[in-house]
């Protein structure tokens, strides 16, 4: 998983709302899923060249405590991401 | 919210109809002149840029414009879903299959008064009946999202239930949306004839409470009769079980300030298309997100909601002061006397809340 690639599934729309959350918005099925703030900066940072790991070494670098478990977290959204189609994992 | 969710577009002040009870026409939203299709292709480029991702297309009758299909066109180029509201009249097979074609199309939302022309044609012209089943058939056939907004009025309401059986039976729709005639526009001219007067509100009320139950799930409301029941039902039962609501108590009907805005079909900013007296801008010349977050009359709507129920004068002593959240500030500039008032329905019907609330 480390090594893969997300990338974004093209023609959604990150719609920031209050509270430092955002809703990622498929405007062919009106579908929405939101994301905390570490979920935004994960969406921002993928670009389908990056892998998971330098987005968790990124992840580490933004926010200031990051928790021990983060890995597991992150490949567990990732995952979940790619099960919604909102992303690919290359 | 940086920008609003979603935004209505009148996109012409033109109709075909001129149905008694019509909000619109009348009213500050009925302007001289539409614009043209290159500004609001503009505007939609806008509401990209902004987020926005639900837009609500009405009129006037949308079909009443011409260049409409080249108008969708442009609009579902763009990130957003989109409903639009007509009477269906000037839709037949080649307006359904375009509007098939569309992507992005959320819903066809479409007004039908009753089961039969004379309830319906009463308030909306003869023959209307008859064109708007053609155009929901012809809308079916395709396969669209359609729903259907049935507002009731005098002529109406004491066929609601044949109405439902129509809608819900023969048409084979999952739901529909149910309203009122409020007295605004057109409407306020023919208020003795569509407004519903207390007993009717109250037969309308009895009615709607045994199709809940007949048809549950299946009869949506924002506003009218059916929304009041339920607000006015989950009101009582708070009060009786001593709950708290951390929303309830101020003065925060209906909250559409926060998610969403309006705009005329001369270009004008709104709050929403009930308030379209109140100008905050011009798409022409403003920037959505400026007028979004610095319009002082938006500020002052949105402040509504820092007043306690309990202190206007008129809601003092009121059993339901720490549930009632007011009424739409388009009924009455403090928000409450209005019909959305339980206690004025209540003194007014002579009833107790236990022949509303058992
Ligand atoms: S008097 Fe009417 S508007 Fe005021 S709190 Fe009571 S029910 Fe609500």
């Amino acid at each position: 998983m480390l090594e893969l690639r997300p990338l974004p599934r093209a023609g959604l729309v990150l719609r920031r709302e209050h509270d430092d959350w955002a809703v990622l918005f498929d405007p062919d099925t009106g579908s929405g899923f939101g994301l905390d703030p570490v979920g935004i900066f994960l969406w921002e940072s993928m670009d389908g060249r990056r892998r998971v790991a330098d987005l968790l070494e990124a992840l580490r670098g933004h926010f200031a405590q990051v928790p021990s478990q983060v890995a597991d977290e992150v490949q567990g959204f990732l995952r979940e991401l790619q099960e919604r189609d909102l992303i690919q994992l290359l | 919210m940086s920008t609003p969710r979603a935004v209505d577009l009148v996109i012409t002040n033109q109709c075909n109809l001129r149905c008694h009870y019509c909000y619109h026409f009348e009213g500050a939203g009925d302007v001289a002149r539409d614009l043209p299709r290159s500004q609001w292709s503009r505007f939609f480029e806008e509401l990209e840029r902004h987020t926005v991702l639900e837009v609500g297309l009405t009129g006037g009758e949308p079909f009443c414009r011409p260049d409409l299909p080249e108008l969708l066109e442009d609009l579902s180029r763009h990130p957003l879903r989109f409903t639009l509201y007509t009477n269906a009249t000037l839709i037949g097979p080649s307006e359904a299959a375009f509007l098939a074609g569309l992507r992005r199309l959320r819903a066809v939302q479409v007004s039908l008064d009753a089961a039969h022309a004379t309830g319906h044609d009463a308030c909306r012209g003869a023959g209307s009946f008859e064109r708007a089943l053609r155009g929901i058939r012809a809308l079916k056939k395709q396969g669209l999202p359609l729903s259907l907004q049935v507002t009731l009025h005098r002529l109406n309401a004491a066929d609601l239930e044949k109405t439902a059986e129509f809608v819900l039976e023969e048409l084979g729709l999952a739901s529909f949306q149910l309203n009122s005639a409020y007295d605004m526009g057109t409407c306020s001219r023919h208020r003795q004839q569509v407004c519903l007067d207390l007993d009717e509100r109250r037969a309308a009320l009895t009615t709607l409470e045994a199709l809940q139950r007949r048809y549950p799930g299946r009869l949506r409301a924002s506003a009218g009769p059916l929304a009041q029941l339920r607000r006015w039902t989950a009101m009582e039962q708070a009060r009786r079980g001593g709950e708290s609501w951390s929303q309830g108590g101020r003065l925060s009907s209906c909250g559409g300030v926060f998610r969403k805005l309006a705009v005329r079909a001369d270009g004008a900013i709104v709050p929403c298309n009930q308030l379209s007296g109140r100008v905050l801008g011009w798409i022409q010349t403003d920037d959505l997100r400026q007028v979004w977050q610095q319009s002082p009359e938006l500020e002052r709507l949105r402040r509504r909601q820092e007043t306690r129920m309990q202190d206007l004068p008129g809601c003092s002593g009121c059993p339901w002061s720490d549930w009632c959240s007011g009424g739409c500030p388009a009924g009455s500039a403090e928000g409450f006397g209005t019909e959305d008032c339980l206690r004025a329905f209540l003194e007014q019907g002579g009833i107790s809340i236990e022949d509303l609330v058992p």
